[in-house]
């Protein structure tokens, strides 16, 4: 192909990505968790929470320092908020049931996957600029004065090598795994997790903490650096007003982008050595192809030989729980939700929530074939065993939470607090399998991370943030999250 | 000189081993083919062999001098696949869909255009060019995947499989002919349970029975 051909067909896959992105309706969402961010990142000079503190000490910052300061956390951030949008669209093809289409056309499918990281790095920078603009006049809100365009540059430093992270994490995940939403949702938590801690122990500073620190002085205020919603006490601050020394962002903005050029080098170097197969295919597809013969030869149904009460009791509820699992997303968002909720509750209680979301989750992934085949030809004697209704599903997750409730009320809670968690916590789960089934994939893992958040972030929450009653129970907090359950479960069943 | 796909000692398997169908010599030249079988014969993995998207077990597949797995890049530049079902990126408009697969052939934004809209109007989608794809009915799709087929002139081959599905009676004759007039200078194979139409337009026939493909 000729070079101006290629030329051709690069400008034409990014141009056609980008307006698909800027047409999806995940940019709202992502638009709508920036400008949600924007607002909570930059808390007023008198507010009663901050997002670092120092030494336990919460410094009094100005309009510049506290946009770097929020390019910090938004780096923390970074990942899971795009990687609702940052993907090379392998699964998106398999979904749309495109990839064939793809694979025979001519050009290099390697070349389509530069081009549309490329379409990334654009989409990205942009939404990077839209934070910056949006937490700019944020703070001219909040500190009667805009930060300067020094800082507004050393943001964009600090900020654009995270999102290069995000978008080759966002490929080597499309690239690799099958299109399984929980399972790209775990590997890029994983992936999170992994750059949180090596980025705060290991030699590079990959969200720019350390330089945070340099610059701070650890003798003069202490290394005890702490990021995130932290609650603050009366008179806990320091002095802190000037602009950082402009090598900051810059340092902060190297450890990232060596980090960046890293994984572009793992990267190509595995996609050169065939994780895509010459003829286009994705590793995960060509797996499930050779896997899955196009013709299966028959096979004979195998007979049931005559079983216990108790072995049949349990083959019933393994083959439930696998139809459960394996059908219906919903009940995964529900078991996840619940998972995330209940580390919120005191201990006994939350480990109780995890063992029931978890535990049959592993028990139905971990059946194999023969059962299956066993417990496939009991489910054709008993039809409320087959593939469970919508409406089953939705019975479930009303009824779940409710029996949750109880259990809570039984391990000692007080009874409004059991009946507050439990509707919040049917509202988170209603909320993310609507948004789910909307917005596919990558939005579970945000909003896992927007639980986690709130979980973890607000550990001593502003009485009005507590929307869902999860901390403080009181009758406007059940009313609100009942409201919210009802809303939800009323579109969920429309639909 | 007229364009040409020879089958030379075809055999097509299955992953696990198993046979499928086998052609043991045939060459087809411009025209248009109709394959015909009963479900489950092998139509689609035949098309899809053809386009390499599934892997033969002996012998090969020429289109011209492009041998299917050895000039694979040539082979693809020459032909065009339809499959079954066609779908697109619903955030796209038809006519932004039809320019971006244009382009994405090398070719130029003004003939992408170009033949983005004449083909659309072929179709008779000219309307309904700048909407959305995701407000298409399957019907709509079907003809959005003819277009997309035929605007690439160049191609020797065409190949489509049940193109029809979803689409009424009168917009299928009206298409069939529309096929017809266009094979004249390409080897068009169309899959299709509607054989009458295609026979009354001058199809030949491509019967695939007991795993064996003959010319009728």
């Amino acid at each position: 192909m000729k070079l101006s051909a290629v030329f051709r067909s690069f400008a034409a896959t990014v141009q056609a990505e980008l307006a698909m992105r800027l047409r999806s309706r995940r940019l709202l969402t992502v638009i709508f968790v920036l400008l949600a961010l924007c607002a909570l990142l930059t808390p007023a000079p008198n507010a009663n929470y901050a997002i670092i503190q120092v030494g336990g000490l919460v410094p009094q910052m100005g309009p510049d320092t506290a946009l770097l300061v929020a390019g910090i956390v938004l780096n923390v951030l970074m990942i899971l908020i795009f990687s609702l949008v940052l993907d090379v669209g392998n699964a998106r093809d398999a979904r749309l049931r495109l990839t064939q289409t793809l694979r025979t056309q001519p050009e290099d499918p390697r070349f389509l996957v530069l081009a549309r990281a490329s379409a990334n790095l654009v989409y990205g920078a942009g939404l990077c600029i839209f934070a910056d603009v949006a937490l700019s006049v944020t703070l001219a809100f909040r500190y009667d004065g805009l930060p300067s365009f020094e800082a507004f540059i050393l943001f964009l430093a600090l900020v654009l090598p995270a999102i290069m992270v995000t978008i080759i994490a966002g490929m080597a995940i499309d690239l690799t795994l099958p299109p399984n939403p929980l399972l790209r949702t775990f590997a890029l938590v994983v992936f999170w997790v992994a750059v949180l801690i090596f980025s705060l122990n290991g030699g590079l500073d990959m969200i720019g903490t350390k330089s945070l620190i340099k610059l701070l002085g650890p003798e003069q205020h202490g290394a005890d650096l702490s990021l995130g919603f932290l609650p603050v006490t009366e008179g806990s601050r320091f002095a802190w007003q000037s602009l950082p020394d402009s090598k900051f962002g810059i340092l902060a903005g190297q450890g990232v982008s060596f980090i960046a050029l890293v994984m572009v080098g793992v990267v190509g170097a595995s996609t050169l050595g065939g994780l895509i197969h010459r003829n286009g295919q994705p590793m995960w597809q060509a797996k499930a192809i050779k896997g899955v013969p196009t013709v299966a030869p028959a096979k004979p149904e195998p007979e049931v030989p005559p079983r216990k009460p108790v072995q049949l009791a349990w083959i019933g509820f393994i083959a439930t729980a696998q139809r459960l699992y394996r059908s219906s997303p919903f009940a995964i968002a529900l078991l996840l939700a619940a998972a995330g909720t209940g580390l919120a509750l005191p201990e006994h209680a939350s480990i109780a929530i995890i063992m029931l979301a978890v535990v049959p989750l592993l028990i139905a992934n971990r059946i194999s074939d023969p059962e299956l085949v066993l417990s496939r030809s009991l489910e054709a004697c008993e039809p409320a065993l087959q593939k469970p209704t919508a409406d089953f599903v939705h019975a479930v997750s009303i009824v779940g939470p409710m029996l949750l409730a109880a259990g809570f009320a039984l391990a000692g809670m007080p009874v409004v607090q059991a009946l507050t968690a439990s509707s919040g916590l049917i509202a988170l789960a209603f909320w993310e399998s609507v948004a789910f089934r909307r917005f596919g994939t990558p939005l579970l893992g945000t909003a896992i991370a927007c639980i986690a958040l709130y979980v973890f972030g607000f550990n001593d929450p502003p009485p009005e943030l507590d929307l869902l009653g999860l901390y403080n129970p009181s009758l406007a907090a059940l009313t609100i999250s009942a409201a919210c359950a009802m809303v939800l479960i009323g579109l969920a069943v429309r639909r | 000189m007229p364009s040409q796909l020879a089958f030379y000692g075809l055999k097509i398997a299955s992953p696990a081993g198993q046979s499928l169908l086998s052609v043991d010599h045939l060459q087809l030249i411009d025209g248009l083919y109709a394959l015909t079988g009963e479900n489950g014969s092998g139509k689609s993995t035949l098309l899809r062999a053809i386009m390499g998207l599934h892997p033969i077990k002996a012998g090969t597949i020429k289109l011209d001098d492009a041998d299917v797995r050895l000039d694979r890049r040539t082979f693809l530049q020459k032909s065009m696949y339809q499959p079954q079902n066609f779908t697109a990126y619903p955030e796209l408009t038809a006519f932004e869909f039809l320019v971006y697969f244009r382009r994405l052939r090398g070719v130029g934004k003004r003939a992408s255009k170009a033949d983005a809209r004449y083909w659309l109007g072929m179709m008779g989608l000219e309307v309904e060019a700048d909407r959305r794809l995701s407000t298409f009915s399957q019907g709509m799709l079907q003809r959005l995947g003819l277009a997309f087929i035929f605007q690439n002139a160049s191609a020797s081959l065409c190949l489509l499989d049940e193109p029809f599905a979803g689409v009424d009676p009168s917009a299928r004759q009206r298409h069939i002919r529309i096929l017809a007039e266009h094979a004249t200078d390409r080897v068009v194979i169309l899959c299709t349970h509607h054989v009458d139409e295609a026979v009354d337009v001058g199809a030949h026939i491509l019967r695939l029975d007991a795993q064996t493909l003959t010319l009728r």
